[in-house]
């Protein structure tokens, strides 16, 4: 088959087996492919679908069991922000480290330093300081910086705009529009977060299961995603989900309203319940609520509401209360993690899906109609005095 | 302009060298020298003084224990210390490659699992660190010879040519080691043995001649070991001595297997080492 101009990645029949145990299974099956060159596709699919896998092959990580690719040009992949940085060099060695691991070579590094070093946002003082006295988030961005910075017809991403705080989250996303539609670069771009995705990618690929179920307009392949993973999902026994991340310490067994119907302004109760093996110290659960398109609207989470118990049983439940449920009319799901000393031991997306049946947050007040997910926020109108 | 072409299959041979580019390895290894050489001597008190005190002591510590405590003697009246220090180098040069190239894969493995870089690189970036210190050692020895015996001269080929076989020999078992203990780290937990029988084995603190009267007519076994030709190569140079001993030929064979051979096995194992690390 001819490799006509317009296309910067070919996949042919491209599969990856992995043997667990003497069993075979395939982490990527039957893959076949073409990316415009120019243009931005988007990777959707839970974990464990083959997203990571068929992002390692196409690095070059890891070789194919079937199947072929080609590309045109040359090809990074940015997998996580940082990779290399070593504590005790300063910011601008690790910038030269970087980079280089990247496959830029040292004069194309110093032709781009300075603005490197502007974008991140690091002060004079700190880039010749080793990277051990930086602020994680000062890593982050220089990180990130590095990325953003490397030459490459074809860049891989994944899962890097979640980085660092909000403004610097969309520095980076404006500076991704800014590769594709400016420079011209082809971007395969890999994220939980559907709504930067959809901005940055009118295409997309849904990977279910190793295989490539769909491929077109990007928001259609988010909606569904998203009513895919809603319906697939059994919410009552989230013991039973494989698709999880976390060292497994500690697993969240369930996650349910015990509300029955859910109303706006209404108060409702969240039970959740965890299975460890030892006395947990310093444990938190964050959970998200997400609207249906995929959209982050609310945390909830222990730390932040200040509930910081010194030690919890190896096994048990908590509950949730809301006074008035904020959230309008219409659906949405719970992400959730459990977090013990820092470290991630469980991470669920989409444990939990409910519907909320409308209402008005203010006694008296009106429904606020509208299509969209939405939260109330308590405020009062005034006239000026 | 037309960009190159690349292409990837699963029945690509992983000897094929299509894709390889020496250019890119090179610079990688360079970038991860230059990191260790950042790193080198952050936080010591003695910092750089241990490039040149640590050949001092090595120095030292041979002629200590073989020469006064087993009072091993060189041949033809040559002085002990001059004789010994000739193939001191080198061996360091061996010793450092191995020991910080073998396990330089499994150490860097959260790298190799997110950036697609040539991982030869990382053996290979332990070779560029050993060849500064090996510089000094060489420049040390050749003011001590300068010294001691009055003889300033310098065979800069034959200088070249035996710290190429060294180079090429210890990349080569590093190579080997590097990519079997992505499978097996057993190999990493025996290495300070597998260094320690290698010097003992080595004619670095004693004259090869010595090999004459172990194995009998299977002395050949003695020089598998490449540092046997290394060695003696090294004292040719310095101190004019005998070189040829029918058998030295196996260490020369062996250097270029050694290399050939851990060349091939780590290209085996790049292709899998994400899965297997």
């Amino acid at each position: 088959m001819s490799f006509s101009d317009n296309i910067a990645i070919q996949i042919k029949n491209l599969g990856k087996k992995y043997y667990l145990k003497s069993s075979e299974s395939w982490a990527l099956k039957n893959i076949d492919l073409s990316i415009e060159a120019g243009s931005a596709l988007g990777i959707v699919g839970h974990n464990g679908a083959g997203k990571s896998t068929l992002l390692k092959i196409l690095s070059g990580l890891t070789k194919p069991s079937t199947g072929s690719f080609k590309y045109r040009g040359s090809l990074t992949s940015l997998l996580e922000v940082g990779t290399g940085f070593h504590p005790d060099l300063s910011g601008i060695e690790n910038i030269y480290l970087s980079a280089a691991l990247n496959g830029m070579n040292r004069k194309k590094i110093q032709k781009k330093l300075s603005q490197i070093i502007e974008f991140s946002g690091i002060s004079e003082n700190y880039i010749y300081q080793p990277i051990k006295h930086y602020s994680s988030g000062m890593k982050v961005r220089l990180g990130f910086s590095v990325a953003a910075h490397i030459d490459s017809d074809i860049l891989i991403v994944d899962e890097i705009l979640a980085v660092g705080d909000r403004s610097f989250q969309e520095k980076c996303f404006r500076n991704m529009q800014f590769q594709i539609n400016q420079n011209g670069r082809t971007v395969i771009f890999v994220s939980h977060n559907l709504f930067a995705l959809k901005e940055l990618c009118p295409k997309a690929i849904l990977l279910e299961q190793g295989e490539l179920t769909q491929f077109g307009d990007s928001k259609k392949i988010c909606e569904t995603y998203i009513r895919n993973s809603l319906s697939g999902i059994s919410y009552l026994d989230l013991s039973k989900r494989k698709d999880r991340k976390g060292s497994g310490e500690v697993r969240i067994t369930k996650l349910k309203w015990k509300t029955e119907i859910l109303e706006t302004g209404k108060p409702a109760i969240l039970h959740i319940a965890y299975e460890g093996e030892e006395d947990l110290k310093d444990f938190n659960i964050k959970i998200s609520i997400n609207g249906e398109d995929g959209r982050f609207l609310s945390p909830l989470s222990m730390h932040s509401n200040n509930f910081r118990p010194t030690t919890m049983p190896a096994s048990g439940d908590i509950e949730i209360h809301i006074e008035k449920l904020p959230w309008m009319k219409g659906k949405y799901y719970a992400d959730i993690r459990a977090i013990e000393r820092g470290i991630v031991c469980d991470d669920l997306r989409m444990a939990y899906k409910f519907e909320i049946h409308g209402g008005n947050y203010i006694q008296g007040g009106d429904e606020f109609n509208s299509k969209k997910n939405g939260v109330f926020i308590p405020h009062e109108w005034n006239f000026p005095k | 302009m037309s960009k190159k072409i690349h292409s990837v299959s699963s029945t690509d041979f992983f000897l094929n060298l299509r894709n390889y580019d020496f250019k890119k390895v090179y610079s990688i290894a360079y970038a991860f020298a230059r990191r260790d050489l950042q790193l080198r001597y952050v936080q010591t008190r003695l910092g750089w003084f241990w490039s040149i005190g640590q050949p001092l002591l090595a120095a030292g510590l041979i002629l200590i224990v073989f020469s006064w405590i087993v009072k091993i003697q060189a041949p033809d009246g040559i002085d002990y210390s001059i004789y010994a220090f000739a193939s001191l180098p080198s061996w360091l040069l061996m010793q450092q490659i191995i020991l910080q190239g073998s396990p330089s894969l499994v150490h860097n493995q959260h790298i190799i699992s997110k950036v697609a870089f040539p991982r030869q690189a990382l053996p290979l970036s332990k070779v560029l660190v050993g060849l500064l210190d090996f510089g000094v050692a060489s420049l040390m020895y050749y003011v001590f010879r300068g010294v001691k015996l009055g003889v300033w001269d310098f065979m800069v080929f034959d200088f070249l040519f035996y710290s190429s076989c060294t180079i090429f020999a210890a990349l080569g078992i590093t190579y080997w080691i590097a990519a079997i203990s992505t499978r097996f780290r057993d190999w990493l937990a025996i290495l300070p043995l597998l260094i320690q029988g290698l010097f003992l084995l080595s004619p670095i603190a004693y004259p090869s001649s010595r090999f004459s009267s172990a194995l009998g007519e299977n002395i050949w076994i003695l020089y598998l070991n490449p540092m046997v030709a290394i060695s003696d190569g090294f004292r040719s140079l310095w101190l004019k001595t005998e070189l040829w001993n029918e058998n030295i030929y196996v260490s020369f064979i062996m250097v270029f297997l050694l290399f050939v051979s851990g060349f091939i096995a780590i290209r085996y194992a790049e292709n899998k080492m994400v899965d297997t690390l």
